[in-house]
């Protein structure tokens, strides 16, 4: 028998480290859908041309995207502690740090974001308003485009690195959830534009669809590859990974994140593709349920992985 | 010729008893405030009674080579000081936590104040040539603290002579609290 008592009793850190909740999860979710429209919307100009109408939930999500994006570094900005210095990010620039890399890489997408909102909405009076804006970005269409695919992706791959980087935490320590948040966000991304069909632009949407039957395989695969890499890894890795595998999140990462995050809509997707059977809001919103709960699974056993590993191996 | 100093401690857990003088002597040193701590004693007991052995080991930052606090700290306030001291300037500190969730000993923590706190090996007395708090109140006199490359320190003659021990080196952070075996 072994018993281990300590005299540490630090708030957030004790009994097991609880530093990031919910305010966190919401900032990767929507970071990381943000960063799957801007892909999404980048390829499709890269695609299709400008020289045709844009449909209009592609412009619609283009422009909800921005604010979203606020609004995850608005939850952001509520989690750090001294409020006063949040200034601080902008004022170096260190290399070794992912969060430094995200407050930075935060500086571009926002004007390339900006920029492909007001190409995809070059035909409305409010752009064209004053002073013309749709002349001045029209020539660079390509250089928009491709912004936004490049940063859009690191925008969502981002939110995985900035996780996989702490190699303190063994459920977040592992090269496949970066790729894996890259995809969910795209997934995500794919969701969000599919709210807002309005019936027009029939064909964009069913090609939208097949992507994102294509996304939604290419996830189930990350998540295979994730939970299979963590098992043969390391002992804690191995012991870390029993937190989704029979340990305190098993239901919630089956149920609410394969089960009604991916495989439900996978069905409804494929359902659709196959005999036209449309789920208009349902299969969209809950893929972006299980989005969430991914994010949340991962920032709540992350935290809780290290203590799990630690105590397995004394108690071993 | 130029030698870098390179600050350390030695810790003998056959001579700790697990008194805690060394957290009371840091609480009051750096008025740490209450309910948080920037040491601690974990003390393992294994077997069954009566065969059983136990541990204490004085727990706190194991100031490391390789830093995974300082590499994390996206505003440079995770620093690293004279002597390998890795440190924390909290004007610069936004208390984002990500420093927090680099360590893998958990040694740090959310100061009441909105900065992240941590053992500094009271820098301050060691700068007068004192020796940290922890250190000078321990009454078995199992913690060491001094320049590891200094050949004649204390703490490089206890490495040089007795088997000692890293705490989680697997993860590559060259942590510099020795335990001897």
């Amino acid at each position: 028998m072994t018993e281990l008592t300590t005299t540490r009793h630090n708030p957030l850190i004790d009994p097991h480290l609880h530093i990031w909740g919910t305010d966190v999860t919401i900032y990767l979710f929507l970071g990381g859908m943000v960063g799957g429209i801007m892909v999404l919307t980048g390829l499709y100009y890269f695609v299709k041309g400008i020289n045709r109408e844009t449909p209009s939930f592609i412009r619609n999500s283009m422009l909800a995207s921005p604010v979203l994006l606020s609004i995850g570094m608005f939850f952001l900005f509520l989690d750090l502690e001294n409020k006063w210095h949040v200034y601080r990010f902008y004022l170096t620039f260190k290399v070794t740090s992912p969060m430094s890399w995200g407050s930075w890489i935060l500086i571009f997408v926002y004007p390339v974001s900006v920029a492909m909102i007001v190409l995809a909405n070059r035909g409305r009076w409010w752009v064209n308003w004053y002073p013309p804006a749709a002349r001045l970005v029209e020539p660079f269409w390509k250089l928009i485009a491709a912004g936004n695919v490049l940063f859009g992706a690191v925008l969502a791959l981002y939110t995985g690195i900035l996780l996989s980087a702490f190699t303190a935490r063994p459920f977040w320590n592992n090269g496949v959830l970066a790729p894996l948040f890259l995809i969910s966000g795209i997934s995500t991304g794919a969701a969000f534009m599919i709210l807002f069909h309005d019936g027009s632009s029939v064909r964009e949407k069913e090609e939208l669809g097949m992507i994102k039957l294509g996304l939604i395989t290419a996830e189930l695969i990350a998540l295979v590859l994730y939970i299979s890499s963590l098992l043969t890894s390391v002992a804690n890795q191995r012991e870390a990974v029993h937190l989704i595998m029979g340990g305190p999140y098993t239901a919630h990462f089956w149920v609410l994140v394969v089960g009604i995050g991916l495989v439900v809509p996978l069905l409804l997707q494929t359902l659709e593709a196959l005999h036209k059977l449309e789920s208009r809001f349902v299969m969209p919103l809950l893929v972006l349920v299980g989005g969430f709960a991914l994010r949340y699974l991962m920032v709540q056993g992350g935290q809780l992985s290290e203590t799990v590993a630690r105590l397995t191996e004394v108690l071993r | 010729m130029f030698r870098k100093v390179r600050y350390v401690m030695v810790i003998d857990t056959k001579k700790c008893v697990g008194c805690a003088a060394c957290v009371f002597a840091c609480k009051q040193e750096n008025n740490v405030p209450e309910g948080y701590c920037r040491d601690w004693i974990e003390q393992e007991v294994r077997g069954t009674f009566p065969v059983l052995t136990m541990e204490n080991r004085s727990q706190r930052c194991q100031h490391c080579d390789s830093p995974p606090c300082v590499y994390a700290c996206p505003t440079g306030a995770s620093h690293v000081g004279t002597g390998g001291i890795t440190l924390v300037y909290k004007d610069l500190c936004t208390g984002c936590k990500a420093c927090i969730a680099a360590c893998p000993y958990d040694a740090r923590y959310l100061h009441p104040d909105g900065y992240v706190d941590k053992c500094t090996f009271c820098e301050h007395r060691v700068k007068v040539g004192m020796q940290p708090a922890c250190v000078a109140v321990c009454p078995t006199n199992c913690l060491h603290f001094g320049d590891v490359n200094d050949p004649n320190s204390n703490v490089r003659k206890l490495l040089d002579t007795r088997r000692s021990h890293t705490q989680k080196s697997e993860l590559g952070t060259q942590p510099q609290l020795y335990w001897l075996d």
